[in-house]
Formats: structure tokens, sequence, C-alpha cells
């Protein structure tokens, strides 16, 4: 949003000759039925026009293309106003010495006599020159408007690619140690491995289609981690001491889809695997109005490489997606013991 | 209606001869900036169709006609005509038996003097015309431009402009100034302001037209010596 397009500073955002092309035809038009006595424009009328025009033409320009630009859209508004009104002051007196002297050597033949006092004519001038900034400020709203949304519209892509990019991380590295999981289990002819492969299908439909959405229930992501935790049984053999114990008000709470997928998927993967013997997973979900609360804690190895695994690169796609899906309505904390590993994270509804 | 048509005519034909061949205009054509007085042009002067004019200082007259001595005796009213009018010329005009005064003002333009001319009441011509109260009502006074040249101490020529050339400008659409038409006959009416009018007559003395200044209505004065 602070990359803001420097033509918009410029005053350069629209296409110049079209718009001074639109903006004089008008101005003629207007001006030759007002100075026309019966609305039925003679030669002398379009001569007194053009010239007219002629006059006021370079008083706009030089306010729509050196005082706006040098004077308004740098916020030096006092300057600006000063410089307006003595363009407006010093253009009406040469408007009144053209119709005076110069237009009787241009147009010999035509008397130009009773036109506008110099009370009308500063009150035409400033009409004109106000008229045409405000113009010129509405057209640069314009383009500001639209390229304000085409920047955020770009931002929401990146958002939207970067979203995108966090959750294939995540993806492969489930999918590679389900499939070992399985491979492990046909290997030993276990009557489990079609429970095996049903749920791991109901964790790939969910990963697969409902993680797409922008939010999914409560409810379907409780289901997800259920099967995830009973499909990670089957690979350790009950060996590990699992809980998920949640208290939920609603339901249909939302939340971004596949975020605490990577958490438990985690603790699986360094808990379990880290201490054999004194393995645990304790898992509690609490959500109550419009606030979340999931806590992990599991068996922590003194093995500093996996350590290092455990808080590393998981943890840090996870953060990522809290700042963008969550931000300033999250918490995220590690607490580390010498035997445990905790992650307590909190969500704030929208 | 049949036995008003020839008197129409004749009307019309009056009309031309009389009304429609001057400029007629509301309001001066001259400025403040632009009147000089001309002693020249006091005192009696016959024209070529033996008609008297006799041009008197307004501020003689004003004294003259509410008989003072001074300026100072002058009611305020009065006093600020004296005031206003002190370049100012009383034109009395004699023809065929009918008087007529007017109020003239001359003013230079580019080195050339212009008389503006516009009739006032009269005291003594007034008295004499004792029926046209009523008419005289819904009368108001126009201002004529006349190019005035003094040739000599004994001579001089004033040409009215003829309402011609500006009647053809304004035909050609050539000029812009305001102006109505007014009346039975849609005499042209200028309502330019005295600014407009002088910006009008400077221009129009730059024209390339070399009769701009003829006239029907114009007229030769020799000084008559008394």
């Amino acid at each position: 949003m602070n990359n803001r397009n420097p033509q918009l500073i410029q005053g350069q955002n629209h296409h110049t000759l079209l718009f001074n092309s639109v903006l004089w035809f008008c101005s003629f038009t207007i001006l030759l039925f007002i100075f026309s006595e019966d609305n039925s424009p003679k030669k002398i009328d379009f001569i007194y026009t053009i010239s007219f025009l002629a006059t006021i033409i370079i008083p706009v320009l030089f306010n729509l293309y050196i005082l706006i630009p040098l004077f308004l859209k740098t916020e030096k508004y006092l300057l600006f106003v000063i410089t307006f009104v003595l363009t407006i002051i010093v253009f009406t007196q040469l408007n009144v010495w053209f119709f005076d002297y110069f237009i009787d050597y241009l147009f010999p033949d035509y008397f130009f006599i009773s036109y506008h006092s110099n009370s009308k004519l500063i009150t035409i001038f400033s009409i004109f020159l106000l008229g045409t900034t405000l113009i010129k400020l509405s057209i640069d709203w314009f383009y500001f408007n639209k390229q304000e949304n085409l920047e955020l519209k770009l931002k929401n892509q990146q958002i939207e690619m970067q979203l995108s990019l966090l959750r294939s991380q995540i993806n492969p590295h489930f999918l590679f140690n389900s499939l070992n999981v399985i491979y492990a289990l046909a290997l030993e002819k276990k009557a489990e491995t079609k429970d095996a492969i049903v749920q791991l299908s109901d964790i790939l439909r969910y990963v697969i289609y409902d993680s797409n959405t922008q939010r999914v229930s409560l409810k379907d992501e409780i289901e997800l981690l259920k099967n995830y935790i009973a499909f990670q049984r089957f690979r350790h053999l009950d060996t590990g001491n699992v809980t998920f114990n949640y208290s939920i008000d609603d339901t249909d709470f939302l939340i971004y889809p596949m975020l605490l997928l990577p958490l438990v998927e985690n603790s699986f993967k360094y808990g379990i695997k880290g201490d054999i013997n004194h393995t645990f997973i304790n898992i509690t979900l609490i959500q109550k109005g419009d606030e979340l609360h999931f806590n992990i804690e599991n068996n922590y190895s003194d093995n500093e490489n996996e350590s290092n695994n455990h808080s590393g690169l998981g943890n840090e796609n996870i953060k990522k997606n809290l700042e963008i899906v969550y931000p300033n309505l999250h918490e995220f904390k590690i607490i580390k013991t010498e035997s445990t590993f905790k992650v307590h994270l909190k969500l704030i509804q929208k | 209606m049949k036995t008003f048509k020839p008197r129409l005519i004749i009307l019309a034909l009056l009309f031309f001869i009389i009304n429609g061949c001057v400029v007629k205009s509301l309001f001066p054509f001259y400025t403040s900036n632009s009147i000089v007085f001309e002693k020249k042009f006091i005192g009696n002067w016959i024209d070529t169709e033996y008609a008297k004019w006799n041009i008197q200082p307004f501020q003689e007259v004003i004294l003259k006609e509410n008989n003072k001595a001074n300026p100072s005796e002058l009611d305020d009213e009065q006093f600020a005509l004296y005031n206003k009018y002190e370049k100012a010329y009383v034109v009395y005009f004699e023809k065929d038996s009918t008087k007529s005064s007017f109020l003239a003002m001359s003013f230079k333009i580019n080195n050339e003097l212009f008389l503006d001319v516009t009739p006032i009441e009269d005291k003594e011509i007034d008295d004499n015309k004792k029926n046209n109260l009523l008419y005289k009502i819904h009368l108001i006074g126009t201002h004529t431009l006349a190019k005035f040249d003094i040739l000599n101490d004994n001579q001089i020529d004033i040409n009215w402009f003829s309402s011609e050339k500006l009647e053809k400008l304004l035909k050609e659409n050539r000029i812009k100034i305001k102006h109505e038409k007014v009346g039975f006959w849609d005499t042209i009416l200028l309502t330019a302001s005295s600014e407009e009018l002088e910006k009008f007559i400077k221009k129009y003395m730059d024209s390339k037209d070399e009769d701009k200044w003829k006239t029907d209505v114009e007229f030769n004065l020799t000084r008559v010596n008394e």
C-alpha cells in the first residue's frame, strides 16, 4: 500500500490528450451557448468563444499541470491557494487586455464590445479553474481508487499463493508418513490395514477438498484430528499414551483449515519417536464464545538435532500461517522443559 | 381601419426621415476622462438651411434660469447639476419657427472631437407648449453621437453618426454590443455602458470604412457676427 504509483503524484494518471480534448470540447460548447444571445451561435460568437477559450486554456493548464502537482499534491496548501488566486487575477487581466487590444489585430472586421465586466470575468475564471481542479481531483481519485484496488487484489493473490505454498508443504510430508504406516501394516498383513486405508482416505479427502475453503467448522477439524490420531495408532501400536479431550460450545465455530493438524503431526513425529518408553501426547481443545484454546504437550527428547527440528520448520510454517489468517487475533506459545514440549494456541474468531 | 393606412404610411416615412437615421443610446457616449470644453463652440451659428444655433455654457444657463448671480446661491439639486455638467453646453436650435434645446458634451477620443447630444427641457420653450404634458411624460431623452469638427473660428461641421452603419454591422453579425429594439418601429437603442460606447468609437475610428462618418444628418455651421 505504501508503494503508491508515482504517476498519481505527478498527475499523469490519465490520457492527457483525451482528457483535454473532452474538457475543451465541452467547455467550448457550453461557452458558445452562453456567449450567444439567442442560442443560435453566429460567426462572431464562434470567434469570440475560441478567443476566450485561448485566454482561459493557459491558466487552466498551468493550474492542472504545474500548481496542483507542485503544491496541492505535496500538501503545500497555502502556497497552492496563493498561486491559485494570483493565477485567476493575472489571467483575468490578460483576458481584458487581449480583448481590448490584440483581438482587433486578429479580427479587424469584428467589434467585440459588450461582453463581461471585470467582476464577471473573475467569476468565470474562478469557476473554470475551480471546476477543472475538482474534475482533475475526481479523476485522480478514480485512478487512485482503481490502483488501490489493484494493489489489494495483488496482495490477496500473494497471500493466497503463500497459504497455498504452506499447505503444500504439509500435504506431501503427511502423505509420505501415512503411506509408510500402511506399508508397514500391509507387510505384517494386519486386518486393520483396510481401516487404516479408509481413515487415510477420510483424511486425504478433507485435506484435498475441505482445506481449500476459507474456513471449516470446528467439528470437521476435530474429526480430522480424531482420524489422524486413530491412524497414527496403527503405526505406533498403542505404545504411546495419546489423549485428546475437547470441550466445545459451538460445533459450527469456524477456523482456518489444517491449522491444528501440523501441531499434532509434529508431536507424533518428535514425541513418540523421541522416547519410546515414556511417550505421551496430551491434546486439549476448548472452545468458548469467540475463543479457542488448543494445547498439545508431548514427551521431549534431549537429542539436540531433533529438538531443533521440533521447533523449527513446522512451527515456523504454523506461525506464518497464523500471521496471515489470524493477524492480531492469535497467541502462539511454545513452552519447553527438559522432558516436555508444549504448544499453546489461542485463536479469537473475527 | 382603411382610413388609417395612409396616415400610417406617412408616419412611417416621417419616422425614417426624422427618427431612424441616427444612432441612439440610453447612456452617454463619453466618460468623464474624455470630456473637453471647446470655447470656440460658444456663440450663435447658422447652418446651410438657415436654422439658428445658439450655444451657451451650461453653467451660465443654469444660473440664468434660476436668476442667480453665483453658483453658491443655487439650491442643492441645481448646484449638483451645475457641477456635474461644468463642461457641457446648452444648444438652442431654432428652425422654421420651431424651437428645441439640447444638452451637448464635447469629448475627445484619439485626438478627434465628438459631440454627445441629448434633449433637455427648457423653461422658455416649454412655456410655449401648453398641451404636451401627457405626451412628454412618456418620453425619455436618448443620447446621440456626432462627429464634431472645428474647421476654424467661424466654421464648424457636425455629422451625426448614422444608424445605417450600425444596422449594417448588426445585420452582418460583425458586432457584439448591448442594444434593444424598442418602440413601434423597432428602433435600435444602444444599452451599452459609456465605457463600452467609447470602446466602440475607438474601434470604429480604426475601421477601414472610408465613409464611416457619412451621414444624412450633417450640419455645416457658420458663426453669426452680432
